[in-house]
């Protein structure tokens, strides 16, 4: 903070942008969200004409980053990058945050959690692997977390079954995605994107995705609600500014970000990781992350993570 | 197959290949050798050119600096007893010591081909059975991996240098700063005090940076001046005589497959295969008092050990497409970027790709194994710089690198912190490695104990039923009882703690 305000008196600014600006992320390099952010990073740069750099800020469930924005000036030379986690981190209170201590510019994607068995899963289906569960299976889930979205969505599911899991949280979806093709584990709850290069190496099935419709990744797998099951657990990805730029500014930016993402290059690498390109503008974003963090503030009380 | 001789081929008759491969030594040589600067920030310095260049120019550059950073981490730990990069930690117990009874030629020469023949021998394997071996890494559930980390922490033995209770004394320091951060399971802070920066833990790279190279500074202005070396007798003799050599393979060998089977675990990194190399070393040894205190095969098991664990790597994250480490994320997205997606059907369907990534790595270490040769006579010449100049630029080198990280002065702070700490452990005779091997291993026994424990429903006996697993402890347990059964041999025991020369370890 100290630095950016040195900078902003050192320097006699023109009209805005007429420096760099820096776009920071709180995951590491070469990731799903890095790249999200490094592609609309350079959508902003050609149409801003200044450089748009990209910087990883990794740690505590996103609250590192989430604070470096918070305390930035708002003075227009710096985005974040608003994952889910910016809906669920402030109220574990690590950290003083809130979503009210930022400015919402748009949303790229969703990706919805997904339910995945090893390919030689005796459960075929949703409604099977549903039933077993309701009949008393012992079902040895694993999902990153703690207190990802995908373990929440695993606690909730147990809830709505009557029956809790044998549960195992990994240090990403990664390792728990491994841990699965080992027989460590009978299911994995992770996102579509991060499971999809198994699902079509056939290492792994699908059984259920908690999206609102099916997804147009696999648009064969059911949906839990279509089970009657009404979950609904996604990871999204957007861009936001600390809370107090000006507001031509906001709407600028609002409107290069979701032209940035229009990109053809960004499309084909969606379409290839499995993202689900689903944009929306500032205010209707703004309704979206209140939402979703009423919800899991809700959640987090819920499952006993927080008094 | 990818072990096709003209799909390796390829790569290696374009000048272009030639030329990425050459920016991404460069950029590894520059992240590995400073102390604080790690392969993952050359990554992130790298990552967005690898967006706009095509697939096998970015990879070029990946791997060009994955290839040479870990070897450029062992040339500041052979000369100035301060790691590069945690890989490295190992390279300082015995390189260090060599470089101070005036070898250093030797050692970085011994460096440079170790990282070469560490790497070639874990892309062979790499060609040969990367989907087998990949299959067998999957059988390492939360129980193995307890097992391995337990059989790691009990090599605390072996890196205690002369005595084993200060040692121990260490590895619970080490143990007790791992708890510190958010819990792994249950994801509640402890001992945070309050302060953000501790949520994720103790970061390891500033407490590294600091309880080497800050307490090394500390370390040579509490000493006496020391007689200066003259450079060119320094690095006169680059490669060991045919004597020295004759040892030398076998423990390069063993060092290679320790590492390259660190490797292929994805949840361990080359930071535990080189200390797990270096410890296994000693063990076959027929001259383990040397360990520690100069011994060529210490250093070769260690730098085969750290290396072999890039082959070993690529092979999950190629064969499995799931990444083991933040290289191989950086490598999946480059691929991802261009509409490849890792995993084993690219792994079947597209050979050629593996060939290209196999060549590039062996012109990486080709590269680097040059540069390490010619690079030592320069390399050395260091060390003829004086004191005052030297040690004030490794210990601005090093905050700096700390901070730099994550852009935080909490990281700082923990770096000095570390610093003192270390340099009044090491004035007591206190070792460091148990500490840093703790603090590595720390964590993983800890969530993978408790991550068992779940699976198991709160059952013990999944440690002892499953074979893998308690092969690793009983491991564990032979390492930990074998001072007891050396001593009535009266053989190979380490010396008395009388000498304190622990503060090389």
């Amino acid at each position: 903070m100290l630095a950016g305000t040195a900078a902003g008196c050192a320097r006699p600014e023109g009209p805005w942008p007429s420096r760099e600006v820096r776009v920071i992320v709180h995951a590491a390099p070469g990731g799903m969200s890095d790249t999200v952010a490094r592609f609309t990073s350079r959508g902003l740069n050609e149409r801003l004409g200044v450089p748009v750099l990209c910087e990883n800020r990794v740690g505590a469930m996103g609250a590192v980053a989430f604070s470096a924005v918070k305390f930035a000036a708002p003075d227009g030379y710096l985005v974040g990058y608003a994952p889910v986690e910016l809906a669920v981190v402030p109220h574990l209170r690590y950290v003083d945050l809130s979503t009210g201590d930022f400015d919402l510019l748009a949303r790229h994607h969703r990706a919805p959690a997904a339910l995945a068995v090893p390919a030689s899963s005796p459960y075929r289906t949703l409604r099977a692997f549903v039933d077993a569960v309701r009949g008393g299976a012992r079902v040895a889930m694993g999902a990153a977390g703690p207190l990802s979205v995908w373990h929440l969505g695993t606690l909730a599911l147990g809830r709505q079954l009557g029956r809790t899991f044998i549960f195992a949280p990994f240090p990403g979806s990664g390792p728990a995605t491994t841990a699965l093709l080992g027989g460590h584990l009978d299911a994995v709850m992770a996102g579509v994107p991060e499971v999809q290069a198994l699902v079509r190496g056939g290492a792994v099935r699908l059984l259920g995705i908690m999206g609102d419709g099916p997804s147009p990744i696999f648009p064969d797998v059911p949906t839990f609600r279509s089970e009657g099951l009404d979950l609904l657990f996604e990871a999204w990805g957007g861009f936001m500014m600390p809370r107090g730029v000006a507001p031509a500014i906001l709407a600028e930016l609002e409107q290069h970000i979701l032209a940035a993402f229009q990109q053809e290059a960004f499309r084909t690498y969606c379409r290839t990781a499995g993202l689900d390109v689903q944009p929306l503008a500032s205010a209707d974003f703004r309704v979206f992350v209140d939402q979703e963090s009423a919800r899991y503030a809700q959640l987090v009380r819920e499952f006993g993570f927080v008094s | 197959m990818p072990g096709d001789p003209m799909l390796l081929l390829a790569p290696m008759l374009s000048p272009d290949a030639w030329l990425y491969v050459l920016i991404g030594v460069a950029l590894g040589v520059l992240f590995g050798s400073l102390p604080g600067f790690t392969a993952t920030m050359g990554l992130a310095v790298l990552t967005p050119f690898t967006f706009w260049v095509a697939p096998d120019q970015a990879m070029a550059m990946l791997l060009g600096l994955l290839v040479s950073a870990i070897f450029s981490g062992g040339v500041p730990a052979i000369l100035l007893n301060t790691p590069g990069t945690p890989a490295s930690i190992a390279m300082t117990w015995d390189g260090h010591p060599l470089a101070r009874q005036g070898r250093a030629g030797l050692a970085l020469g011994l460096n440079a081909i170790g990282a070469f023949l560490g790497i070639f021998l874990s892309l062979v394997v790499l060609l040969l059975a990367a989907l087998p071996l990949s299959r067998l890494a999957l059988r390492f559930g939360p129980a193995e991996y307890f097992a391995v980390a337990v059989f790691g922490l009990s090599t605390i033995v072996g890196v205690s240098g002369g005595s084993m209770l200060k040692g121990l004394a260490t590895g619970v320091i080490g143990l007790l700063l791992a708890v510190i951060g958010l819990d792994a399971i249950t994801g509640y802070p402890r001992f945070t005090f309050g302060q953000p920066e501790l949520l994720d833990g103790v970061s390891f790279i500033p407490v590294m940076v600091g309880l080497f190279g800050i307490a090394e500074v500390f370390t040579q202005m509490a000493s006496p001046p020391r007689q200066q070396l003259d450079g060119d007798t320094q690095t006169s003799g680059m490669l060991p005589t045919r004597e020295e050599a004759r040892t030398l393979w076998a423990h390069g060998l063993r060092g290679s497959l320790m590492g390259i089977w660190i490797g292929i675990m994805p949840a361990a990194g080359a930071d535990v295969g080189a200390i797990l190399a270096w410890d296994q070393s000693r063990r076959f040894s027929k001259t383990p008092e040397k360990f520690g205190k100069g011994s060529l095969e210490g250093l070769i098991a260690a730098t085969t050990g750290a290396n072999a664990g890039i082959g070993g790597s690529l092979v999950t994250t190629l064969a499995l497409g799931i990444p083991g480490d933040s290289a191989a994320a950086v490598l999946i997205g480059a691929l991802l970027m261009h509409g490849l997606q890792p995993g084993p059907l690219l792994f079947r369907n597209r050979p050629d790709l593996v060939a290209t990534i196999v060549a590039l790595v062996f012109m990486a270490s080709l590269v680097t194994l040059v540069w390490g040769l010619i690079g030592a006579r320069i390399l050395g010449k260091i060390l003829k710089i004086r004191d005052q100049y030297l040690w004030a630029t490794v210990l601005a080198v090093a905050l700096g690198g700390s901070y730099a990280l994550n852009q935080s002065t909490g990281d700082v702070w923990t770096a000095v912190t570390a610093g003192i700490f270390g340099f009044l452990l090491r004035q007591q005779g206190f070792p460091m490695g148990p500490l840093v091997l703790a603090l590595i291993l720390g964590p993983m026994a800890e969530s993978n104990l408790r991550r068992a424990l779940a699976l198991s429903e709160g059952s013990l006996a999944t440690f002892v039923t499953r074979p893998i697993s308690l092969l690793f402890l009983v491991l564990a347990a032979l390492t930990l009882l074998w001072p007891l059964i050396s001593r009535r041999g009266n053989d190979s025991r380490l010396p008395d703690s009388t000498i304190p020369d622990s503060d090389t370890l």
